[in-house]
Formats: structure tokens, sequence, C-alpha cells
């Protein structure tokens, strides 16, 4: 455990999430108040203070949510270090096995970013109308997001101090191969493959149209679709090797760590977009900024990958 | 763009005020220095000893210091090719000859070159030429830095050795090499192994050290094991231990230093934390004066985090480049003692510039996120005082 | 149009001690230039604060341009000083360490304008108030005269339909306050709103027109 301690990457994130958990647990606290005392039709000094109070919660949480998004890759980029003191790992994938927590805190991680941005449009829209008509929901969302995030600082720690040096771990081509994972659903690589063009297809097409359940339907399959198209199929071009599938190794260095832009245009891309369509949906707030800015991101990840096999095939003649 | 009218306006505002963020600059580049040069000069003996490392042989067998025996016999090399899985027996002669006693020595590293990895191994080290013209007498290949001392002490060409029985051997220097080409250590000889043996007054049997290869990682364990029971005189060491002996080193100087920067991180914080917030009457008043004329606390945030950006970034290129020169072009005086005073590390290690973005990525962070954590409710503080209180 | 309905503005000194500084002032600013006149104390430049935005009031309404003021949130009412207020202080208020120009341009940083836009309007009130030539000069080597000039070309950038004027000769010699009132006559036009709170008599020799409030001890009225 002290090797795994020890390490200053390791020591770097986690000195940089208790400086935030420090930071949004005063905002935290600032919200209870605000939750308790709101009342926009007041013109005492207290009520000025509450309004100028919100602004620090909300500083915090912005900071929180670009720390955040910075510390996921980071996370990713630690663990990966990390492989060289856990027997049997060769990249991040094994070492995210190393103990249970690991799963649960990356899923967590991604949910708590994702909600952040959700909070984030809130926020936006809220302090552009005259009256702060979401002040309540937007200060009980955030004590709730708050809540998960204690939870995720948990398992940070339970992780990191549950990393066992002299056990060893399955590398990726046993997790993600054909003895431990598989497509799931039955599905193929050809089918999966069908299926991952035509959501993206769905997907510009109501966007442009907006028909917002369909798009968000069709983004939240094309995140799973995505992943395992990613893993399964697209990966192995990266890799250049069609038994070679994992989500973390193209994390590395030897791959240019193009693993980073994969993850993130696609992760990016399905958050901004769900966040607008949350917005439509609830709010009937249009975010067009925001609609483009994730269709452009998505339109990238899929070009990427989709690249890879072209550029792959230019050079060789043929698929892998 | 819309947005550069801010930044017009932003820059000239951070720009003019110098001098106010002076103090806390200082202090940045200072601790960036120093937490840069520590990162530095550790990853690059890191990756030195590494790359070193690579080259190696996954297995020594050195004899046991026990003042008996200090040789191994050559006849272990057939023994130990047997076993399976081990690929790439080598024997060789490693020892001390003093060019006078107590004063100066070389290492003279004797190499079997009829082997067939050594053979490729001495074309490396001589070039084009052909093998043959090495075997026609009695040949020698040294670093740099012996070619030098031997030219000060008059011998050009030749060395002419004092073996221990009494005797005179004469060896031509063959070829002279940089030694930091990473080929040939600072103060090595080397030549043929029967040579070596006789200037060390070993037997032809004799050697110091056998090395080999074991492909396959899982059989590591299981050929040591086999190797203890066949022989009893002998220490085996192999490669993993070692790297995972440097890494816990490093790991472990790294952890205290990174311990040393917490402790000045959290001070600093405590100072940055109080500097913003003693209201500065001048930046107050400014403040002030802007949301007079329609700057809202958002525009104000904005501008405030401009400013703790540019003094981030500045502090932190220039603490960086500092550092870089100072470690690499300058051998890092004085800092490389700290990491120097360690067992088996040789003495005359030269910092060769590594750095990658994982590194720089970790440096930023530790930097920037205490420092922005640290003045995010002060610059709060100031964007929302009343502009009629500030201006008074 | 500036209304006020109702307004209080009240301060408190310690817990119990309260000061009013405006009481139960009704009020309706038209169009031109209203002379606000009124002694030290008076509540002249509490009533500019309310109309400009700087304070809220303790009770009651202020309404301008058919948009109550009081109750915006931060956002609008920052863009309604951006917007519709120029604002000349006293003390002039300016950012020392910042040219002439620089200060100018801070109203603009945040509209929604091209730079060069915002250039050409910063080079248009210099122009206006005759401070062009002292553009890049930093506002300490300015003297008084000039840096009202300065304050004056800072409250105009923004095209504002309201100007508050809060004693704007109180630090000026004669000569500089008459070269002042002529820069106010050019600017009085049919749109626009002027509201000078002052106790320099200067201002009854001068042949302009305008309406006059008095304000005694926080009430309208002598």
């Amino acid at each position: 455990m002290d090797k795994i301690l020890l390490n200053s990457e390791v020591i770097i994130y986690l000195l940089s999430k208790s400086l935030m958990m420090l930071l949004l647990f005063v905002a935290f606290l600032y919200s209870v108040v605000i939750l308790k005392d709101w009342d926009f039709n007041q013109f005492t000094p207290k009520q000025f203070a509450l309004e100028n109070r919100s602004y620090l919660v909300s500083v915090i949480i912005v900071f929180a949510l670009i720390l955040k998004s910075f510390l996921i890759l980071y996370f990713v980029h630690t663990i990966d270090a990390l492989s060289e003191f856990v027997p049997g790992a060769m990249c991040a994938a094994g070492v995210i096995k190393a103990n249970i927590y690991g799963n649960y805190l990356l899923v967590l991680s991604l949910a708590s970013i994702f909600l952040s941005f959700v909070w984030m449009s809130i926020n936006a829209m809220d302090i552009k109308s005259l009256d702060y008509p979401y002040m309540r929901l937007k200060t009980i969302f955030f004590m709730i997001l708050f809540v998960l995030l204690v939870v995720e600082y948990g398992l940070d720690w339970l992780y990191f101090t549950h990393i066992d040096t002299q056990k060893a771990v399955s590398c990726c081509s046993v997790i993600y191969g054909k003895v431990g994972g598989g497509i799931p659903f039955g599905l193929d690589s050809v089918k999966l493959l069908v299926l991952f063009y035509l959501l993206f297809v769905l997907i510009v097409l109501s966007v442009w149209m907006r028909y917002v359940y369909i798009s968000a339907i069709s983004t939240l399959m094309f995140l799973v679709v995505g992943y395992y198209s990613v893993v399964y199929f697209f990966g192995t071009y990266i890799y250049e090797l069609p038994t070679h599938k994992c989500p973390f190794c193209m994390l590395q260095h030897y791959y240019h760590y193009v693993g980073y832009l994969v993850w993130g245009l696609l992760f990016g891309g399905v958050f901004l977009l769900l966040d607008s369509l949350i917005m439509q949906i609830f709010f009937k707030e249009k975010s067009i900024h925001l609609t483009k800015v994730a269709t452009v991101m998505l339109l990238l990840f899929v070009a990427l990958c989709s690249g890879y096999v072209m550029v792959y095939y230019i050079k060789n003649g043929v698929f892998l | 763009m819309k947005s550069s009218v801010f930044l017009e306006f932003a820059s000239g505002f951070v720009l003019r005020q110098k001098s106010k963020h002076l103090n806390t600059m200082v202090i940045s580049i200072v601790l960036i220095f120093i937490l840069s040069s520590v990162m530095f000069v550790s990853s690059s003996i890191k990756h030195t000893i590494n790359s070193s490392l690579n080259n190696q042989p996954d297995f020594v067998i050195t004899p046991v210091q026990d003042g008996i025996n200090q040789t191994l016999d050559i006849d272990m090399v057939e023994q130990i090719s047997s076993i399976r899985g081990v690929v790439r027996v080598n024997a060789r002669v490693y020892g001390r000859y003093y060019f006078r006693i107590k004063g100066k020595s070389f290492l003279i590293v004797g190499v079997d070159f009829f082997d067939e990895q050594n053979s490729k191994l001495l074309q490396k080290l001589i070039g084009d030429n052909s093998l043959d013209e090495f075997f026609k007498q009695d040949n020698m290949i040294v670093s740099s830095e012996v070619a030098k001392f031997l030219k000060q002490h008059f011998f050009d060409n030749s060395y002419t050795f004092k073996l221990p029985d009494g005797k005179f051997k004469s060896v031509h220097i063959y070829k002279t090499i940089p030694h930091n080409t990473n080929l040939i250590a600072n103060d090595m000889i080397v030549m043929p192994i029967e040579l070596a043996q006789k200037i060390l007054g070993l037997g032809e049997d004799e050697v110091t050290q056998i090395s080999f290869d074991v492909p396959n990682d899982a059989e590591w364990q299981n050929i040591e094991n086999k190797l203890y029971l066949k022989f009893y005189n002998i220490n085996v060491t192999n490669k993993k231990e070692i790297k995972s002996y440097y890494d816990d080193m490093f790991n472990y100087k790294g952890g205290l230093f990174m311990v040393l920067y917490l402790v000045s991180i959290v001070t600093f914080m405590m100072i940055l934390y109080q500097r913003y917030s003693s209201i500065n009457t001048n930046d107050s008043k400014d403040i002030g004066i802007l949301r007079a004329i329609g700057w809202s606390i958002k525009d104000v945030l904005k501008l405030k985090f401009f400013e703790s950006f540019w003094v981030v970034m500045s502090s932190f290129i220039i603490g960086v480049v500092a550092a870089y020169v100072y470690v690499f072009m300058f051998d890092a005086p004085l800092l490389i003692d700290i990491f120097i005073g360690m067992d088996n590390l040789p003495l005359d290690i030269e910092l060769t510039p590594y750095i990658d973005m994982g590194m720089l990525v970790s440096l930023w962070l530790l930097f920037v996120v205490p420092y922005i954590s640290a003045t995010i409710i002060p610059s709060w503080k100031i964007a929302t005082t009343s502009a009629t209180e500030a201006m008074k | 149009m500036i209304q006020l309905e109702s307004v209080y503005k009240t301060y408190w000194q310690n817990k119990d001690e309260e000061f009013d500084a405006l009481s139960d002032i009704n009020l309706t600013i038209d169009e031109g230039i209203v002379v606000l006149k009124g002694i030290s104390g008076s509540g002249k430049s509490t009533l500019l604060s309310l109309i400009a935005g700087f304070d809220k009031p303790t009770s009651g309404k202020v309404i301008v341009d058919g948009m109550p003021i009081s109750k915006l949130p931060d956002l609008h009412l920052s863009a309604y000083r951006a917007n519709k207020i120029g604002f000349v202080f006293q003390h002039f208020n300016l950012i020392e360490s910042l040219s002439v120009e620089e200060n100018i341009l801070a109203p603009l940083a945040n509209q929604d304008i091209e730079i060069s836009q915002a250039k050409t309007k910063v080079q248009k009130v210099m122009q206006e108030v005759g401070i062009s030539h002292k553009a890049k000069q930093n506002i300490k080597n300015l003297s008084g005269g000039e840096k009202q000039r300065c304050a004056i070309a800072r409250a105009l950038v923004g095209e504002p339909s309201v100007i508050l004027c809060d004693e704007p000769t109180a630090n000026l010699d004669r000569e500089n306050s008459l070269k002042f009132i002529e820069i106010l006559k050019t600017l009085n036009s049919s749109n626009r709103t002027i509201i000078i709170a002052t106790h320099d008599p200067i201002f009854d020799d001068m042949r302009l027109e305008y309406q006059t409030i008095h304000i005694h001890s926080g009430k309208i009225g002598s």
C-alpha cells in the first residue's frame, strides 16, 4: 500500500481531490443557508448577501467541474503509471480491477461529471432570468450531487489504499478477450458496427429536426454501443492487432495518447448532448450552441475511429 | 472576436499592476523551481538507470563475498546452460586494476569475444573494422577518460600492466570510446577474457560473474530456486529486483520530497489566502469602480481569474524553464548530491534530458490547483463588495 | 423617464441606530437637465446611487424607462448600469494604474461588440470631450480638469440615456467648471436625462435650461 500512496501521481490526485472537496464542502454549507432563507421578494441586506453567496457556490462548482474533468483523465493516467507496481497489469485495465472499488469509482466519476454539466446549464439559465426561478431546484440538486461526490471521494481513498502490490491481476487480454468479456446481447462485430453508424446518423437527424426524445434515447444507446465498438473493433485498428481489445492501452504514449481524444470526444459529446436535451425537455431552453458543440464532438469521434480503420486499409490493403 | 474587448482590457489591467503580484510570483517561481528540479533530476536518473537496466541480462550470478570464494568456476556456465528456459549464458571477469596503490584505478572487464552475443558487442565497440585485426595481438578498448589519463602518464598507444606475479604485460590500445555513448563507463577497459584473467591474477577457469536471460517471466522464480539448489556459494540477483529497489528508492525519496512540498504548499496557500483577502484598498477600489460602471459579479470574477491565470502560467513557465536549465545544462549542483548520496549509483552520472507530458501535467496540477483553490474565496469576496462601499 | 415611488433608504449604523437617508421619495423626472440641489448630507448622492442601481432601496420602487430596477438580479442590474447609465463621480473614480484610453474602454469590456467597434466609440467620445491628445497617458499624470473630461468620456462611451453627475465641479477650478458646463450643453438632447447633484452656485449663473429639485434631510422640497 505504501508503494501506491507514496507514488507522486497518486499524491497529486488525492491532494487535488481533497482541496476540491474542501471547497465543495464550503459551497454545501452556504447552500444549506440559501435553501433555508432564500426569499427573492425580500429587500433585506440578508437576502442580498444570499444572492452574493449563490455566486460563490456557482464559482466553486464551476471550478470543481473543470477540475474533475481534468482529474478523471489524470486518474486514468495515474493508474496506468501504477501498472508497473501491480503484478500482471500491463495497463490501467488490470489496475482498475485490483479491487472492487475501481470500477464503481470510474462509473461514479463519469456520472458526477455529467450531473455537474447539467447543474451548470441550469445555473446559466437561472442567473439570466429576472427572479432566479430555479434557485431552490439547483440548490437541492447540488446538495444531492455533493453527497455523490463525498461517496466518490471515499471510494478514491478506499481504492488507492486497497491496491495489493503482491496480488496478481489479470491483464486486458483476459478481461476483454474471449475468456473474460465479449460483446453483449449476442452481437458480433458487423452488427455492432452497423448499429454504431446507424445510431450516429439517427442522432444527427433527430437533433437537426429537433426530435428531442428520439435524440435522447439514441444518444444513450450510442454511448453504450460506442464504448463496445471502440473496445472490440476500433481499438484493434489503433493497436493494429485483432486480438488486442482494451479501452485503456490506447491512453499510453505508444499510441500517441489517442485514447484521451477518443474517450474525451465520446463522453464529452454524449454528456453535452444529453445535457442540452435535458434543458430542452425539462426547461424548454433551446441550448443551440451546446447542441452544436456536442454534435461536432461526436462527429469528430466517429471520424477519428473510422479514420484508423481507413488508414489501416489503405496501408495494408486488407482489414484486420 | 467579442471577447477580445475583455481580453484587451484585462491584459492592460493585469500588466500594469505587475508589482502587485511580484511577491506572489517570486514565491511561486521558487516553489515551482525546486519542485521541477527535484522531479527532473529524479526522473532523469530513473530513466537512465532503467534504460541501462534494459540492456542488462535478466540474471546475474556472483560469488558469495565470504573472503574465500571470490570467483566462480567457469564450469558453471555449462551447468547453467543446461537448465531449461535459460539462454545466452555469459561469463565475465571484472576487477579493479590499480595504477598506483591507493590511487587511480581502472575497471577491467574481460569478455569472451568468441561468444556470439559478445562478438556482436565487440563489433559495436570497434565499429566497422574487422574482428581479425583485433585478435592479431593483445588489444584492449578503453574509454576516453582512461585514454586521457594514460596519455598524461606518457602511455600513448599502449599500456604495460604489472601482473600479480611480478611480470609485465603490454597491451595495445585498439580504440578509444567516449563514455557518454552508454557503451562503456568512465573508467572502463574492455579486453578479451583470457587477458583479463592474466592481468587480474585469475586462473583460466575462474570468472567473477555469470549472467543469463530467461525470456519467460513466469519461470524466473523457478529457475532461481533451481540455481540455489544446485550451487551453494552464489548470489543470484535478477533485473526486476534491481529495478524494484531503485523504484522503491525513488518513490521513497520522491515521497519525502512530496511531503516537504505539501507542507510548503499549505503554507503558501495560507499566505495567498491572506494576501488576497487583506482588503488591498486599491484593488478593492478599482473593482468597486468597475462594478459601478456596469461590470457584473460574473465579469469581475472573470477578470480575477484572468489575473490569477496570468500569474500562475508565468510563474510556472519561468519556474520550469529555470529548473530545466539548472538541471540539464548545469547538472543540478547541490541538488544532485542529495540524490547521489545513495548506494549503488554510478558516481558520475550525467543527467540526460528526459521529460514526459505526464510529468509536466503533474507539476502543473500540483501547483495550479492549490493556487486557484486558495484564491477562489478571496476573489469572490472582492467581486461582491458593494460598489459604493469600495469607492468611499 | 425616471420614476421613484415611495422610496425609502435606511442605513443601520449599529443594530439599533437607524438613519433614514431618504424618506418617502416620490418623483418623476423627464428628459432634459435636472439639477438636484441640497446641502451636504441631504441625500443627493444616495438618490443618485439608487437611480444608478449601485444600491437598492429599503422599500419602494425605482422605475427607469418603464423598467423597475430595484429588484433586478445582479446580471441584469449590471447590464442596466452599463447600457443605460453614465455616471460622473465627484472624485472621478478613475483607475489610476490605467491610461485614459483604457479607462474609457472599461465599460465596453463585457458588451456584445467587436473590438474595432469598441475602439471607434472610444475615439469618438475622446474627441467630443477634447482629450484625444492624452489617450495613452496614465491617469496619474493628468490635471483635475483632464481627469474630469476622462470621467465624462467614460460615462458617455456606452451611449447612455441617463447621465448622472455627483458634485461634478466640486474638485475643479472656475475655468474647468465652465468648460464642464459647455460640455453639458452639447450633451443636452431630447432623448436624454441628465441629473446633476450639486450645491455649486455656478449653475445658477449659466444660461442653461434645467429643472430644479430641492432635497433636504432625505425629503424632496425646500
